[in-house]
């Protein structure tokens, strides 16, 4: 997701960062978790109101981001099948020498 | 250990047979140069003995003169093969292990950048130039070490000749090149067993990386 462009598909690691840091705290304000998540403040805005479109976050009467049950789960869904399709790896490793 | 710390070793280990394969990749890069600098020594030596040693007069006060031109020739194929050695080993050591690790320390999202930036394509090409680099290594280095162990068993005969031993016949010439293959089977023997297993490794990572990059390529991450 471009600044300039909110409704393009947004950047996997920058969801992934910002839900972490919304498990971690649970209930952060924007200023807070732009610091947390390391995103700049405007870039965090544009991800926000994509996660709210996706109710994968609410934002509560006093400005708090909170995660949801459905970006919770989403984010799970992830590590899982991440851990499916990598975990059953076993990347031999060998050395070459000279 | 948690999902999340599950994946982020996993995807460490990845990274680290990645590191791995760069090293192999730079045997194939500099694969070129270790044959030239072989190569190089070997006709040096070679035109050196054939222009002047093998010209020298065999009476007594040149035989000595003989033995030590020889001695001192026989030092550029070897040191050209050492040096071509140390040329290789400076370069696959020279490769940087370890780049992503402070991504990766970030958790569970560096693991998932890592994992969506590579290069999937990029990385098999590397293997299979790594594997290919790697194999004509060792036949080169093989070779490499023939010659110089037919050098050296040449010029002993020859020694043997200086002080009235029997030169030898084409037959004998044969033994000699016989015995020298037979003594670099032995140093090296273990050698290739090591490298087509360390090959067939990076074989099975090919496959699994191969697997993994269409799944990759399948899954479309949408919300």
């Amino acid at each position: 997701m471009s600044s300039n462009e909110p409704s393009s598909k947004p950047d996997l690691y920058v969801i992934a960062r910002i839900i972490k840091v919304l498990k971690e705290k649970n209930r952060v304000n924007k200023t807070a978790l732009a610091t947390a998540s390391g995103i700049a403040y405007d870039r965090l805005q544009k991800y926000l109101e994509w996660m709210l479109e996706k109710d994968f976050v609410k934002i509560d009467e006093e400005g708090y981001v909170k995660l949801t049950k459905t970006g919770a789960q989403v984010y799970d869904d992830l590590v899982e099948w991440i851990l499916k399709n990598v975990g059953k790896l076993t990347f031999p490793r060998p050395k070459p020498r000279v | 250990m948690t999902e999340e710390n599950a994946v982020v070793s996993k995807v460490g280990e990845l990274m680290e047979a990645l590191d791995n394969i760069k090293k192999y990749s730079a045997f194939a890069v500099h694969l070129r140069r270790f044959a030239t600098i072989l190569g190089a020594s070997i006709v040096a030596y070679l035109t050196l003995r054939i222009t002047f040693i093998d010209y020298l007069p065999e009476t007594q006060p040149h035989r000595l003169l003989s033995i030590g031109i020889t001695l001192a020739v026989l030092l550029i194929p070897i040191s050209g093969f050492i040096i071509g050695i140390l040329y290789v080993s400076s370069k696959v050591n020279s490769v940087k292990p370890g780049l992503w690790r402070e991504e990766l320390a970030q958790g569970f999202p560096g693991a998932l950048k890592i994992l969506t930036d590579l290069d999937w394509n990029r990385t098999m090409d590397e293997i299979s130039v790594g594997k290919l680099g790697y194999l004509i290594y060792g036949v080169l280095k093989s070779v490499g070490y023939w010659f110089l162990t037919y050098f050296v068993l040449d010029r002993l005969v020859y020694f043997l000749t200086l002080f009235g031993g029997k030169q030898l016949s084409f037959v004998g010439n044969f033994l000699v090149v016989a015995l020298s293959l037979i003594i670099v089977f032995l140093i090296v023997g273990n050698d290739f067993v090591r490298r087509y297993k360390e090959v067939n490794s990076l074989d099975m990572l090919l496959w699994e990386l191969r697997g993994l990059s269409l799944e990759f390529k399948r899954t479309e991450f949408k919300a």
